[in-house]
């Protein structure tokens, strides 16, 4: 019984691990010099941007909306965790098609922004939204947990030792939810950097303007397969790191990092 | 001075009390769990919004029902201290202590707290490398610190071993002595209601009832509810049969006993309650004094169980359908060789008897003894 654990666990990472594998037996050469074609530049760029640009307003949201979810009482709350949980089993491509007939032209709220002059499907704007309605919950989820692991009775002798609440905050409820705050923020962040099928729906392809990494890889895979190799090979690298800095930063705390 | 006030609701739990603490005072709170004394607490320090009432410290409102009055938690400089020390684990000792001092000039008088509680070593650990006691200690000094104008303490000690819990005691005697804080103390201890207090009160599902020196609460309860939370373990019923300057004669379970005077009239009923340890052993060949002759009885030890200093008897009163539950210390025990089956000589003594006052309002008081 043991061993055939043991072999459906070895099956598992055989099939997670072999194409990163292959990916490394692949044509460095080219690789390493297709990292210098402007269409790759171009798709880092957009990605970094718009995911920064995100993670800032989820976080800015975010993180109040969690502490809504974590320590208040109110009528509709459930639903509203349900809202929260959504986007998280919704299919991306359903996602981006939703954001598309509601901010698009003659959306119930693009038909507003239109007549105000603001045109929102299409643009690096259109991205972001893509990438903050898929990963927003991620971060709300986590940060959730992380601030109700937080004592009730710290926050509170916090306070008969004279902190308003926003002194609490910064200075007991932060460090001791940090870990999972970072973690959450950071898992975010990846999912943003991942997000294909939202922002091919709802912010199209156009190299230059809205085309980040992984759009960037379906498009030159279709011409030029070393190219893709060299555009998956940042992002894997890019996870890669993700998943150290987790690691690395799971169990310390606020002041050794 | 403390000026409290306040009414609570929690559905069916009624929460209403009213008292006033004086400088410098220790006022112990006796009470069962669920009685309402950790709400009051909360109350008191701003935790929990009273329904109505006003809380008033030195002329200063923190609370009041109308208008509207409701100083918060940190502008109130009241100190809490719980069952739990509540240390913040991200935080070094040292850290926690300053935590509520605001500015560096405090230097000396963090060390000072830390010596009196007798910490100072423990400045550079964390929370989770030092003992519960120590812990507790941590809080208390991390209270003290901010110049509490109160300092409420939630059953501080209750989760610590005997030991430390007799130690941190004494520390928090010592504190108040040395820094001159008010405290309210809650407990459901009865040693500790008595050996910490200054005054006592005895609360019970949300209602005080009766405040007073301890040794009023103690020795005078006024009703026999706070006559069996003070210990009183024997309550008896009885009836007034007679009526002179130095005292009631009072017939309760086919026996007539002395007591002390009390407002009544002849014929009236009243209860009486009776300390197990206020019961006197008499040797058999003993020639009785003046002041014990009054109400000696001969009865049958029929239980006995044994404590680490006392051991508890049940007496069954000769003839007598009486049963009263006595406490002597183990070294009588062993010298009179008393045992389950023996006969003995007890006294009652007079001054020791409690008159709780006429037996209408008691409904519930068995004769004999109420809880054993």
């Amino acid at each position: 019984m043991k061993w055939l654990m043991y072999f459906c666990c070895a099956v598992c990472a055989f099939f997670l691990i072999s194409p990163l594998v292959a990916l490394l037996l692949g044509p460095w050469f080219q690789v390493v010099a297709a990292l210098g074609d402007p269409v790759v530049v171009q798709a880092l760029i957009t990605s970094l941007k718009s995911t920064a640009v995100s993670l800032v307003i989820i976080i800015l949201f975010g993180l109040p909306a969690s502490y809504v979810m974590a320590r208040y009482q109110f009528p509709g709350k459930g639903f509203l965790d349900t809202v929260f949980e959504l986007p998280l089993v919704l299919p991306p491509a359903v996602a981006g098609l939703l954001l598309l007939i509601t901010f698009g032209r003659n959306g119930p709220l693009g038909r507003y922004l239109y007549d105000l002059g603001f045109q929102i499907p299409f643009t690096l704007t259109a991205v972001v939204m893509a990438q903050i309605f898929v990963a927003a919950p991620i971060f709300i989820k986590s940060a959730r947990n992380g601030l109700q692991g937080v004592d009730r009775d710290l926050e509170i002798t916090a306070a008969t030792l004279g902190d308003t609440p926003w002194q609490t905050f910064w200075k007991v409820t932060l460090p001791l939810s940090w870990n999972t705050l970072l973690s959450g923020a950071i898992l975010a962040w990846a999912r943003a950097l991942a997000e294909f099928g939202a922002t091919i729906m709802f912010a199209g392809n156009l190299p230059g303007k809205t085309q980040t990494l992984p759009l960037a890889i379906y498009t030159a895979m279709e011409k030029d397969l070393d190219l893709s190799l060299a555009i998956a090979v940042i992002l894997v690298l890019v996870s890669f790191s993700v998943l150290t800095i987790l690691k690395l930063s799971a169990g310390k705390g606020w002041r050794e990092l | 001075m403390l000026r409290v006030n306040v009414r609570k609701n929690w559905g069916d739990f009624k929460l209403q009390v009213d008292f006033n603490q004086q400088q410098g005072e220790l006022l112990t709170i006796l009470g069962p769990s669920g009685c309402g004394k950790s709400t009051l607490l909360n109350l008191i320090a701003g935790v929990v919004e009273p329904d109505g009432g006003e809380i008033e410290y030195d002329g200063k409102l923190l609370y009041n029902e109308y208008p509207k009055i409701n100083v918060p938690v940190y502008k109130r400089k009241i100190g809490y201290i719980q069952q739990k020390s509540n240390l913040f684990p991200h935080l070094t000792v040292m850290q926690n202590i300053a935590y509520g001092v605001k500015g560096s000039a405090a230097k000396a008088e963090i060390k000072k707290v830390m010596d009196v509680l007798g910490i100072g070593f423990l400045a550079d650990k964390r929370p989770s490398e030092i003992s519960g006691g120590q812990q507790q200690r941590v809080s208390l000094a991390r209270a003290v610190m901010i110049k509490p104008r109160i300092l409420l303490l939630d059953e501080p000690f209750s989760a610590l071993d005997n030991f430390r819990r007799l130690r941190l005691r004494e520390t928090l005697l010592d504190i108040k002595k040395k820094f001159q804080i008010p405290m309210i103390f809650v407990t459901h201890d009865l040693e500790e209601a008595y050996q910490l207090g200054d005054r006592v009160a005895v609360m019970n599902r949300g209602l005080f009832l009766q405040i007073g020196s301890k040794d009023e609460v103690f020795r005078q309860p006024v009703n026999t509810d706070v006559a069996r939370f003070v210990g009183m373990k024997n309550i008896l019923r009885g009836k007034v049969t007679g009526l002179s300057a130095n005292g009631l004669a009072v017939q309760a379970a086919g026996i007539t006993l002395k007591t002390p005077l009390h407002n009544c009239s002849c014929g009236q009923k009243v209860t009486l309650g009776i300390r197990p340890e206020d019961i006197m052993f008499v040797k058999e060949d003993k020639v009785v004094g003046e002041q014990i002759k009054d109400n000696i009885f001969s009865a049958c030890v029929i239980e006995r169980s044994s404590g680490t200093q006392n051991c508890k008897l049940i007496l069954q009163l000769i003839d007598k359908k009486l049963k009263l539950e006595m406490l002597l210390p183990n070294h009588v025990i062993e010298k009179y060789n008393i045992d389950i089956g023996r006969k003995i000589r007890v006294s009652l003594k007079k001054s020791c008897i409690a008159v709780l006052g006429s037996g209408n309002s008691d409904t519930t008081v068995n004769e004999g003894m109420a809880v054993i």
